[in-house]
This record gives C-alpha cells, sequence and structure tokens, in this order.
C-alpha cells in the first residue's frame, strides 16, 4: 500500500507506531462487530432457549396433559383465563418471596418427569394439589379443613402427590370422620422451620382462611438453621445492603461478565461446559450452603436454643390456633432418607448436626412432656435407613411417608377421642370466616 | 458515472478503518478518564463517602452509657456497635423485612436488637427480670422520625410512669421502626418471643400506617419479590442494554458525576420545605382514599391481628395492650405550619370515623386504648411536618393517653 500524504508529513519514525495502532483499531471493532454478528446468528438459527421459552413450553405441555379441570375443581368460580394464569409457572424458580415466611413455593405446574401425568402442582396460596382429592379452594364451611404445614416435601421424584403425607392424612381422616368431608391441604415448604411454619398460618388467619385442623410437623430445619434465621437470611442482608447502599452496584466487569453469559453466545457456550439445557443455566439452584465446619462444635450448645425456639413457637401456635377455634397438633419429625448411612458421613454437617440435634431433643421432650397434641415422630426404623441406603433413595419414600402420616394420625385422633369422642362428630364450626381471596 | 463493485468496496474500506480507529480512540479515552477520576477523586466507595461523615456528635451517648446495652462485650466491640455501618438506616430482618441499623447518627441511637434508645435513661439489655419492661412497637410516629431521642413516644412514657410510681424499677424500649404497621410490629414481638426476650407489657400504636399500607403484608413486599426475582435469575430476564447501563454506571466517571448529587438525609426529609410530591400516593382524587372495601380491610386486619397478638401474650405470659393513635386528619383543628396531610395516609380522614363507629358497636376485648380524640380540643402544633409525624408535645401527649389508661395494668405487674 502506498503511504498517505499524512504518513509522510508525520515522519518516517512515527510509522509503525501508527501503523500498529491502526491496527489494533481496527482489529478491535473488527471483533466487536463480528461478536454481535456471531449473536444475532446464533439467536437466529441455533436456537438457544431461553427461561422464557422453557416456562412457556413447560407451560403448552400442562395445557395439553393436564389442562385446567384440576384446577377448576379446587375453585370452580373462578374463569378461564384466571385458571390458565394460576397453572402458569412465571419464574421458573421454585420459591417466591413471601411476606413474613420468607418464602413459599412458586405456584403453578411444574414437570417432574417425561410421562404426561408426571405433574406436580402449587396453587398461587401455597398448597399443593392433592390431585382429584384436592377440597375446594377457600375451604367449604361444611367441611372439615385440615391445614399440613411443613419444612419437609413429602413429594419427590420417587413418590406421587397422592402417596405425600396430606394425601394419606386426607385418606385415613376421611375413614375416622365420615360424617363431613375431609380436605387436607398441604402447605409445606421445602426449608421452612417452626417459626416459620407458624407465620404461615398466621398469614393465612389473617386472610380469613381459618381451617379446623392445623397440624405442625416441623424438626429438621429447626435443627438445620439452628441461630433460628431462615434460609436465605444471610444472602438477603448482603442483598439488602447492595441494593440500598450501592443500588446493584457491582463492579462494571460484573455486568460485562453477566452480558456475556446472558447473550446467545455466552449461554451456548455455558451449556456446553455444564452439559444442561440453556434454559437451565439458572433454574432451582439453592442460594445458601448446608451449616458450615463451625457449627460441628456449636452443635451441643445450640441444641438447647433450638428447643426452646421450637418450644416457645409451638405455644404461640396452639394458643394462635385456638383464638380462631382451632385446633393445633405437633410433631418433631425425622429428615427422610437422604440415601447416607447414619453411621458413617462424619464429616457431613447437616447430618451430624441433625442426629445430634434429635438427640437431644428427644432427651428434652421426654423430660419435658409437650401435652396430648405433641407427638415425636422422629425416630427412624433402622430397616427403612437400611433400605433407603440400599435403593440411593433421596427424598421420601412410600415407606417413610406412611410411617410419619401413621404417626401424625395417632397423635390426631388420640386427643379428638379423649375430647369426649370428638372423633365421632368431627370439629366442624357451623360458621366461619372463609373466604376467596 | 457508474462506479464498480471494487470501488464501493474501496469507499467502505476508506470509511471503515478510520470509523474504527475514531471509536477505538474515543473508548481508549474513556477508559483514561475514568482511570484518571479515579486516581484524582476516588475512591468511589459509598461506605467511605458516609463514613466520613460519621465523624459528627455521637450526643451524649458514649460507651458507660452502652456497657449496660451489651453486657457481654468488650468496649471495642462496644466502639463499633455504636458506628454506622452501612448508613441505610434500616437492614434486612427475616420475616418483618427491615429493623433499623443500629449504631449512633446524628444524635439517634439504635441497639442492635432494633429498639431505638430513649435517652441517658435506657433501661438494660437484656431487660432486666426484676424491672416491669414494656416494649412498645409502631411505625415511625412511635419510634420517632423528627423527633431527638428522650422526645418519642415511648421515652415520653417511661418518663411519666416513672414520675407517676417513684422508686418503681420500670424500663420502657422504643421498638417502633419507619413504615411498621400492626402484623409487623407483632411479627416483630413473636421473634423477640421465640428468641427468649418477654417484656411484661407490649404496647402497640397503630392507626396511621395501617390506613396508608391497607393491605396485610409488610411496606416493601413489592420490592422484595421483584429483588428475589432478579436476583435468583441473576438478571437473565434483562436486555443486553441493562447490563451496559448498569455497568457504565459503576464506572469512577459516573460515579464521580453522581457523587454530586445529595445523599438522601434526615436532613433533606426534614430541614427544608417539604414537597409534598415526595408523598406516596399524593395527588390522587379522593376516591383513591376513601375506597370502602380497603378501608374495611383495614379494619377486618386491625382486629385479627390482636386476635392473634392477645393470643401470644396469653401463650407467652405477657399482657398487650393495643392503641389507635391520634392523626391529623381526625378532630384536630390546631395549626399545620407545614400543611396539611397528603398521600396514602389520608384514608385515615375516612378510615377513622369508621373505626370509630366499628369499636362502638363491636367493644373489642382485651386492653384497648382510642386515644385518637385527644387533640380535639389542642390548638397547637402538633406535627412536625405535614400532619403524619409528632413533634415533642404530640409524643408527650400521646403517651400521656396511654400511661393514664394502662396505669391499673402497670400497678399490677410491679
Amino acid at each position: 500500500m502506498e503511504p498517505s500524504t499524512n504518513d509522510r508529513a508525520t515522519g518516517q519514525s512515527s510509522r509503525p507506531f501508527k501503523t500498529l495502532y491502526s491496527w489494533i483499531a481496527s482489529t478491535s471493532v473488527n471483533i466487536l462487530i463480528m461478536f454481535i454478528a456471531l449473536n444475532i446468528a446464533i439467536s437466529l438459527f441455533a436456537g438457544t432457549a431461553t427461561k422464557e421459552d422453557a416456562l412457556r413450553d413447560e407451560y403448552l405441555g400442562w395445557r395439553r396433559d393436564v389442562g385446567t379441570q384440576q384446577l377448576r375443581q379446587v375453585e370452580p368460580n373462578r374463569a378461564e383465563y384466571e385458571l390458565l394464569d394460576a397453572g402458569r409457572r412465571k419464574h421458573g424458580i421454585g420459591f417466591v418471596f413471601e411476606p413474613y415466611v420468607q418464602f413459599k413455593t412458586e405456584s403453578g405446574y411444574t414437570r417432574i418427569g417425561p410421562s404426561s401425568t408426571d405433574w406436580v402442582a402449587v396453587h398461587p396460596t401455597g398448597f399443593r394439589i392433592l390431585r382429584a382429592d384436592q377440597g375446594q379452594w377457600p375451604p367449604p364451611g361444611d367441611a372439615v379443613s385440615v391445614f399440613y404445614i411443613s419444612g419437609t416435601v413429602s413429594v419427590g421424584r420417587n413418590i406421587g402427590v397422592g402417596q405425600s403425607v396430606p394425601a394419606l392424612i386426607q385418606e385415613s381422616l376421611r375413614g375416622a370422620w365420615p360424617d363431613r368431608p375431609v380436605y387436607v391441604y398441604d402447605f409445606s415448604t421445602t426449608g421452612h422451620n417452626s417459626e416459620q411454619s407458624r407465620l404461615y398460618l398466621e398469614s393465612l388467619l389473617m386472610r380469613g382462611w381459618v381451617p379446623d385442623v392445623a397440624i405442625f410437623a416441623d424438626g429438621p430445619w429447626d435443627l438445620l438453621l439452628e441461630d433460628g434465621d431462615p434460609y436465605f437470611t444471610n444472602w438477603w442482608r448482603d442483598r439488602f445492603i447492595q441494593v440500598h447502599v450501592e443500588g446493584y452496584k457491582h463492579p462494571t466487569l460484573w455486568y460485562l461478565k453477566r452480558l456475556l453469559i446472558q447473550s446467545p453466545f455466552g449461554r451456548l457456550i455455558e451449556s456446553y461446559k455444564r452439559n444442561v439445557d440453556p434454559a437451565d443455566l439458572v433454574a432451582d439452584r439453592p442460594i445458601v450452603s448446608t451449616p458450615s465446619v463451625s457449627a460441628l462444635g456449636r452443635t451441643d450448645q445450640a441444641g438447647s436454643g433450638v428447643v426452646r425456639r421450637y418450644v416457645a413457637n409451638k405455644a404461640m401456635s396452639e394458643s394462635i390456633a385456638d383464638a380462631f377455634g382451632s385446633k393445633a397438633f405437633f410433631v418433631w419429625q425425622p429428615l427422610p432418607p437422604d440415601g447416607r448411612s447414619t453411621t458413617d458421613s462424619a464429616a457431613d454437617v447437616a447430618a451430624v448436626t441433625l442426629r445430634t440435634g434429635y438427640a437431644r431433643a428427644k432427651a428434652y421432650f421426654g423430660g419435658h412432656p409437650q401435652g396430648a397434641n405433641f407427638r415425636l415422630c422422629a425416630d427412624r426404623p433402622s430397616d427403612e435407613d437400611a433400605a433407603a441406603e440400599r435403593d440411593g433413595a433421596v427424598g421420601p419414600t412410600p415407606v417413610s411417608n406412611e410411617r410419619l402420616a401413621s404417626c401424625i394420625l395417632k397423635v390426631i385422633l388420640a386427643a379428638t377421642r379423649s375430647t369426649r369422642q370428638e372423633a365421632a362428630t368431627a370439629p366442624v364450626r357451623s360458621s366461619k370466616p372463609k373466604r376467596a381471596d | 458515472m457508474r462506479r464498480s463493485l471494487s470501488d464501493w468496496g474501496l469507499t467502505i474500506l476508506e470509511i471503515y478503518r478510520p470509523a474504527a480507529i475514531v471509536l477505538f480512540n474515543v473508548s481508549l479515552l474513556f477508559v483514561v478518564a475514568n482511570i484518571a477520576v479515579n486516581w484524582i477523586f476516588g475512591p468511589f466507595s459509598v461506605y467511605e463517602n458516609h463514613l466520613a461523615r460519621l465523624d459528627q456528635s455521637r450526643g451524649e451517648y458514649s460507651v458507660e452509657f452502652a456497657r449496660k446495652l451489651y453486657p457481654e462485650r468488650s468496649d471495642a466491640e462496644i466502639e463499633e456497635l455504636l458506628t454506622y455501618q452501612h448508613y441505610v438506616g434500616v437492614l434486612y430482618q427475616p420475616h418483618i423485612q427491615v429493623v433499623s441499623e443500629r449504631g449512633i447518627f446524628s444524635g439517634w441511637g439504635f441497639h442492635e436488637t432494633g429498639f431505638r434508645f430513649i435517652g441517658l435513661d435506657q433501661g438494660p439489655w437484656p431487660p432486666d427480670p426484676s424491672a416491669l419492661t414494656i416494649f412498645v412497637f409502631g411505625g415511625s410516629t412511635t419510634a420517632g422520625s423528627g423527633l431527638e431521642d428522650d422526645e418519642t413516644i415511648p421515652a415520653h412514657m417511661q418518663a411519666q410512669l416513672r414520675a407517676a410510681l417513684p422508686g418503681a424499677p420500670i424500663n420502657v424500649y422504643n421498638f417502633g421502626q419507619p413504615g411498621f404497621h400492626s402484623p409487623v410490629e407483632r411479627v416483630y414481638l413473636e421473634s423477640l418471643v421465640a428468641d427468649g426476650f418477654v417484656p411484661d407489657i407490649a404496647v402497640f400504636i397503630d392507626g396511621y400506617n395501617d390506613f396508608h399500607i391497607w393491605h396485610e403484608a409488610p411496606a416493601m413486599t413489592e420490592h422484595f419479590q421483584r429483588w428475589f426475582i432478579e436476583a435468583q435469575t441473576e438478571g437473565a430476564h434483562h436486555a443486553p442494554q441493562w447490563f451496559i447501563m448498569k455497568g457504565i454506571e459503576q464506572l469512577p466517571l459516573m460515579r464521580w458525576i453522581n457523587s454530586w448529587r445529595p445523599p438522601p438525609t434526615l436532613q433533606h426529609d426534614f430541614g427544608g420545605e417539604i414537597d409534598p410530591r415526595g408523598y406516596d400516593g399524593y395527588g390522587r382524587p379522593h376516591g383513591f382514599y376513601n375506597e370502602r372495601r380497603k378501608l374495611n380491610r383495614v379494619i377486618e386486619k386491625y382486629f385479627a391481628n390482636k386476635k392473634i397478638g392477645d393470643a401470644v401474650g396469653r401463650a407467652a405470659g405477657f399482657e398487650t395492650v393495643f392503641t389507635v393513635q391520634p392523626v391529623s386528619t381526625y378532630k384536630f383543628s390546631g395549626p399545620q405550619p407545614n400543611g396539611a396531610m397528603v398521600g396514602k395516609g389520608l384514608r385515615t380522614k375516612w378510615g377513622y370515623p369508621l373505626l370509630k363507629a366499628y369499636i362502638d358497636e363491636n367493644p373489642p376485648g382485651g386492653r384497648f386504648i382510642w386515644c385518637a380524640d385527644i387533640q380535639e380540643n389542642v390548638n397547637e402544633i402538633l406535627y412536625v411536618d405535614r400532619g403524619i409525624h409528632y413533634n415533642n408535645l404530640g409524643a408527650e401527649l400521646t403517651a400521656r393517653c396511654i400511661v393514664e389508661r394502662m396505669m391499673p395494668l402497670a400497678r399490677s405487674k410491679l
């Protein structure tokens, strides 16, 4: 290429630098333009699905496989478009923020398997729909309504909604109380401790939804969240300061990195790296880790604090339920099988915390009876553990659910029988403030 | 004359290369400017900017004063606890969303549990079991926005109770929090009870915020719901330009420019002329404020909450006192030099008569105090801003109403 007039004017010494600078500038801009073009091309032809795409597919699948019949049975007075909206997962996170209880299960239909029947449904109020047996919402005044509130969800990959603890309780109570329809509402939410369980009931009561029976099944998360702060708390503390002091002020590079990751090209690369669908890159994953190793040393001291807090919450829940004419029952439940041996995994902080905590809780409850409406259902037979370990079962199993449901039923039926044979009449009031949202 | 394809290509190349160099030069200049600004004027840490202002007076509070509030802490730890850390004013708190940030700033003092000091007569923490312990809950009118620590309603309550019952050990704790309404206050109390902090008496002072925030949820719920989704999806729902703009905002040059904007401080809120447009819900038609459905819901909410609060008191062995506070829109004709109330709090204008009628027809059980009438014939300034927060006299009169009515209860608990 012939040198330009300007080149000649500025002299020979600056020519290499100018050429290099010009080359760097052109190349940088070229790369930028190439990157934009590449993203547009990938977006048009490679079809990297976004979260929104995945949620839309899920929604269409639900409409095809299940439809709105189930939801219409729960809320017959809702319009079709309201039911369609209620059945659609909107964020695909798994949880949504909820006042007071801090979080609750995201509502809508979630696909949990390849079959057209592999769907789990959560009502916008927060309860998991028990298939065809689900009672109407709000609870009808002529039925016995039972709110099952727990930090452990008894539905999982290996177990359907019909085999969940609330479903089993509903089935048994219908047999025990044949005079009235019995409707159980499963408000269990993974990660809730007994304080959140109490707050869940309070929130429902504040909105005018009063159950006849409230069952609180807590324990595991009281021990795992030993200082009483719910799941997400530390994360929220940091986030709140970020939002308020810094206004989402990450360093500029953070935004650039996120921009690259969120771009079609970035999603494609990331999905290959992690071997997941691009739409699942930011899906349902826990934010808070299990208790730190330092928690191990504090388990013994914290154990008493955990039980004291649990007992305080139980007393408040009981009194509140009583004020609204509801009967409250409490069980200290086991953690569902986790596929690990109870005798090893010494380094597993959560397992050790639970084992130590259960022993302390059992000792405390043994010496301090909690009344006829309480039962320690935490002991898990060793053969069940062995079976779970053998099968590699993670989460609830039909056997563990049946055992827990049976334990809960014992305390309910014993308490209601002992109070003037109430099992025969069932705890139903003629009028109560149950209303639609 | 027609140009050939190669001529067009040459023309594009002639334009493209200089354009690319100009673009590159501008970008380079921008980077250099950012480095220079950060080097000369930085660092642009919000914390550091706020901390620079923390050398303002700590008021009368000293480490000696704070030792009774932090009995198991060293003096160095206490010094740290008395120092604002984040300068947010409120920090995240599980269940109730926010609680006042601990520390002392410009004479305002807050304990890490969230209560505001009531001056040098502040009782110890944890509460002395041999003393009569009263927890007072409410919104910003109870916390005492615009007032010194010893001018708030709980501060006056303690002074009045101690004066009426000389020698009796009585400690009042001001758990008022900006933006709280009755359900949030009750949950706050429950958290304290669950943690083992049980008062002898819990007093709730409500009315204004219950109508302002007519539903059950805490005031910032919508924000939290949005933040949760945004954070969990790590911005997946944002368009590319959002990341670019956010990234640019964080550059030293942009932060230097933003640093010239006035910070949101209490002085700015209360020091100058108050712009009514800043009030939440300003300028709506009357139909917005007197919507009967919402007003009725407030009343339902208030008494459902009272029922739960009373039950908690029974369970934990303390007394509850529910008080309806005076508001400038109800039976008040005194001067309001800063202007009359505006915004969503105006619901009280229609809500209070409804609430009074409801109470007359359905007398509340338990301990319930109606203090809304106390300002009826008071022709003095009682509000520090546009008819929302009390001045010292307004706080004193409200405290007197509560103390006089709960005196038999206080005597019985001593």
